[in-house]
């Protein structure tokens, strides 16, 4: 049977559209995260479509196949087939079924790259193709439903259980359930998800429907197809519940792919090519203000290197050699040597009074010359009159000790983040 | 009337779906799952998807027929369809109230109104779609989990996830499901 | 007794160019066979006939009383082309089932059953579910239907489809054994069979008649030269060719 006529007789006439309307909503109501939010990484941005579509697509498919394999059975199509390959009559008749399933994977993510002028990438392919992967799966698996159960019945509920066993693992424990299901969470900046995260899903689906396959080969008594069917079932099913098993949250991901750029030395300091437009003036901010700390006595140990903290894990780097800030979306000035400045203003305790720290902070500010910065801070986490009367508190302090001589405030500044004393409003870390 | 009732397989096919209905809403009526919707990730009961199983029972009974001879012969055989249809939802109906009343939770009776709710759409698109319609239901509660949700809240247009003690609700339930009777009686029946 | 379509149009979709247009036909008395290429109208001719469906314009009667009223039903019996196979009947109960539909009581529809099926030589299956039975099989307990309520007219669609020779015999017997004022409408592709034993002949082609006349003047088009005991199918593709060269 031709394609397009295999298209036009199969129920994708009056499902595709259906299916596919149920897609186009998301983009009605449920895009709520800008495009920019991703800073152009491509697999970001075509995760974040496809976290609500995949049990969709899946179920879909599913209930799809069931439809198509139950309209064969009354055709009567297996009694009269004289020499054709079950097997491609099968995947003559699916093909159309999953084609609107994986429109549903392409389509959305493909506009929300457009969206945000972001050209896919080999990496920014991996989710999508997992996803098609374990489309043609459930397929087959529906198809196979199809085969044995009135279709009338079997469709629908085949595909609402399809639908919600792949929905629901997305907030459930175990973790691993949610690591086989084919359903994936939204990534990061600068996270690829790893080949090991969807040969999961895919051994798990893969497993079963090979299983299925395997029942139709027209080679030994039924008995023995049925156990070499089950084998391989339970083998993709097993094998994928002992490859995510002590997986986390989230699956292993490979972090840090963003392509970077450096400049300077001293602290070397590197960001995303994306801001790389502020690469420069970051490098100029961070050894400023390092130096200008340095002078004024303060104990800085300056880094190696300062790297953005989006494209890396989530850790802090090893020891104090690479520090991790928030480089890429910080394009007004000061926003890095600010950031720096704190970092470097290190306290030996991991509790210290409001006040002394508010005080090491606007000292610093004030000496590197960002206290405009250190006062928007201060906006943005809200004013009350305690806050008030905390900052006229930190002011007094700070202009006391900037009123003395080099020597003596070098000794307050490490007096004060040696300290481990306590007093009176509260603390912070 | 027994060959009628043979014909749509009734015997068996009734008792499977109260059953198909019965069963699950035991299993499920304390369960609810976070699932992903478009906006947010709504904790949704699982007693909402209990009554496709019924649903879809009866469309194959409907669609167990002779075509021909019902179509031209001077039995009012779309009305003995609407009274069995009738019958079958209002004992899940009742079926649901009962494991309500005997300690059950609010969502046990809620999943019997959404029975008259969804045997109502799936009537209504069998006139348009024929047999193809039983996916109209499972579209809707994909719909309403989707995008009917503000938080845990339900919107108002979304029927099925409202409380049991909803009147609006139960208004347009039974409303949609006297439309899709009077449809099943009076609209020429699509093939298939 | 007149069975008529007058003026009659019909389409499936609304936008589609109609099967049949300003159609006219009446049934003569007898056996008539209407023959015609795939797609010509004759299952939907015959649909309308059997007020399964309503024309869009135009009216079918019967003697007068109107298709879709309760003695049009009753004195008209329908084979479709299809017959469902119901698994929940055997094969009397759905000949008696058909019968009930048709407005007899039960006990006559499952007394005529019996009787209907035995004309049809399926006596012996008459307990054996619809389902099990084969694709002959299930297409005599549709001529079984169409013969347990007594119609007047019997519209009957490929009913020798599917049948072996044997079978067609049976069934040829079955309509020349038919008594009374009942006039039968056939439709087939089995000319070379059917064609000698009917009394007139109907050829419709892309909704419309392209010959009517009593099985003479239908074979009376055979070309010269034609193989004997193809009559029939010579005059046939006659009749389509030089209606086709003409158009």
């Amino acid at each position: 049977m031709k394609f397009t006529t295999a298209l036009r007789s199969s129920s994708v006439r009056w499902a595709g559209p259906a299916v596919l309307l149920l897609a186009a909503l998301y983009y009605m109501t449920g895009e709520t995260a800008p495009p920019s939010q991703y800073h152009h990484w491509a697999p970001a941005i075509v995760s974040a479509p496809l976290m609500t579509l995949y049990a969709l697509a899946y179920a879909a498919a599913a209930g799809l196949g069931v439809w198509e394999s139950g309209r064969l059975r009354k055709a009567h199509i297996w009694e009269s087939l004289p020499s054709r390959s079950r097997y491609r009559v099968a995947a003559n008749i699916l093909l159309p079924v999953v084609i609107p399933s994986w429109v549903v994977l392409l389509l959305p993510p493909a506009i929300s790259l457009a969206r945000s002028g972001t050209a896919p990438t080999l990496d920014s392919l991996r989710l999508p193709l997992m996803g098609m992967l374990v489309v043609v799966c459930h397929a087959i698996a529906g198809f196979a439903l199809g085969s044995v159960l009135p279709r009338l019945i079997a469709a629908p509920v085949v595909a609402v259980v399809d639908w919600i066993a792949v929905a629901f693992t997305r907030a459930t424990d175990p973790y691993w359930l949610r690591h086989v299901s084919g359903q994936f969470s939204d990534i990061g900046f600068g996270e690829v998800p790893r080949l090991v995260s969807l040969a999961a899903p895919v051994l798990l689906a893969g497993g079963v429907a090979v299983g299925l396959l395997l029942l139709w080969l027209p080679l030994g008594p039924r008995v023995l197809r049925g156990v070499l069917a089950l084998g391989v079932a339970a083998a993709g099913v097993l094998g994928a519940q002992h490859l995510a098993r002590d997986w986390p949250h989230d699956p292993p991901m490979a972090t840090g792919q963003a392509p970077m750029d450096c400049s300077g030395v001293h602290p070397r300091v590197c960001v995303p090519r994306v801001a790389s437009g502020n690469l420069d003036r970051a490098q100029r901010e961070a050894s400023r203000t390092l130096s200008t700390l340095q002078a004024a006595g303060a104990p800085v140990a300056a880094p190696d290197q300062i790297t953005d903290i989006y494209n890396g894990p989530a850790a802090a780097g090893p020891g104090d050699r690479v520090w991790r800030m928030n480089l890429m979306t910080a394009d007004r000035p000061h926003e890095v040597g600010y950031q720096v400045m704190v970092r470097a203003l290190k306290f030996r305790c991991a509790e210290v009074p409001l006040v002394r720290a508010r005080s090491v902070w606007l000292w610093g500010a004030t000496r590197t010359g960002q206290v405009d910065m250190y006062q928007e801070r201060r906006r943005n986490e809200g004013v009350t009159p305690e806050t008030r009367q905390i900052e006229s508190q930190v002011s007094d302090q700070v202009r006391d000790v900037l009123d003395r001589s080099q020597a003596a405030q070098r000794t307050w500044i490490r007096s004060n983040l040696d300290s481990c004393s306590k007093s009176a409003t509260g603390s912070t870390t | 009337m027994r060959w009628w009732i043979g014909a749509r397989r009734a015997g068996f096919t009734v008792p499977l779906a109260l059953a198909a209905f019965l069963l699950p809403l035991l299993a499920v009526q304390n369960i609810r799952v976070a699932l992903p919707s478009l906006i947010g990730s709504p904790q949704i009961a699982l007693t909402l998807f209990v009554p496709v199983p019924l649903v879809a029972c009866l469309m194959h009974l409907l669609e167990s027929r002779v075509p021909a001879p019902e179509d031209s012969g001077v039995r009012p055989v779309a009305r003995y369809d609407a009274a069995l249809v009738t019958a079958v939802a209002v004992a899940a109906l009742c079926c649901a109230l009962l494991v309500a009343a005997l300690g059950g939770t609010q969502e046990a009776a809620a999943a019997g109104r959404n029975v008259l709710f969804l045997t109502g759409l799936l009537l209504l698109g069998h006139t348009v779609f024929g047999p193809s319609a039983v996916m109209v239901p499972v579209a809707w509660l994909v719909l309403v989990v989707g995008i009917g949700f503000r938080g845990n809240v339900p919107r108002w247009w979304t029927v099925v996830p409202q409380s049991a003690h909803d009147v609006p609700a139960a208004v347009v339930s039974l409303l949609v499901f006297a439309a899709g009777l009077t449809a099943l009686i009076f609209a020429p029946r699509k093939a298939p | 007794m007149t069975l008529e379509l007058t003026h009659c149009t019909y389409r499936y979709r609304r936008g589609r160019k109609p099967v049949l247009q300003d159609f006219d036909y009446a049934l003569p008395d007898g056996l008539s066979i209407l023959l015609g290429p795939n797609g010509a109208g004759k299952s939907t001719l015959l649909k309308l006939a059997a007020s399964v469906t309503k024309p869009q314009r135009g009216s079918v009667q019967l003697d007068g009383i109107p298709a879709g009223s309760r003695q049009y039903r009753q004195d008209v019996a329908w084979m479709p082309q299809d017959i469902t196979p119901m698994p929940g009947l055997t094969a009397r109960e759905y000949v008696a089932y058909i019968g009930w539909l048709k407005g007899m009581s039960r006990p006559d529809a499952w007394k005529r059953a019996r009787q209907a099926l035995a004309q049809v030589d399926l006596a012996d299956r008459m307990n054996e579910r619809s389902d099990r039975l084969s694709g002959g099989q299930l297409r005599r307990v549709g001529v079984a239907g169409a013969l347990v309520h007594g119609a007047r007219v019997l519209l009957l669609d490929e009913p020798t489809a599917g049948l072996d020779p044997y079978q067609r015999r049976v069934f040829r017997d079955m309509l020349a054994g038919l008594t009374g004022d009942i006039r039968v409408l056939l439709s087939t592709h089995d000319v070379a069979d059917l064609a000698e034993e009917a009394d007139h002949v109907t050829v419709v082609h892309d909704g419309r008649i392209i010959h009517h006349g009593d099985t003479g003047s239908f074979l009376a088009l055979t070309p010269p030269g034609t193989v004997e005991g193809r009559a029939a199918e010579g005059a046939y593709t006659a009749l389509l060719r030089n209606n086709g060269a003409r158009a």
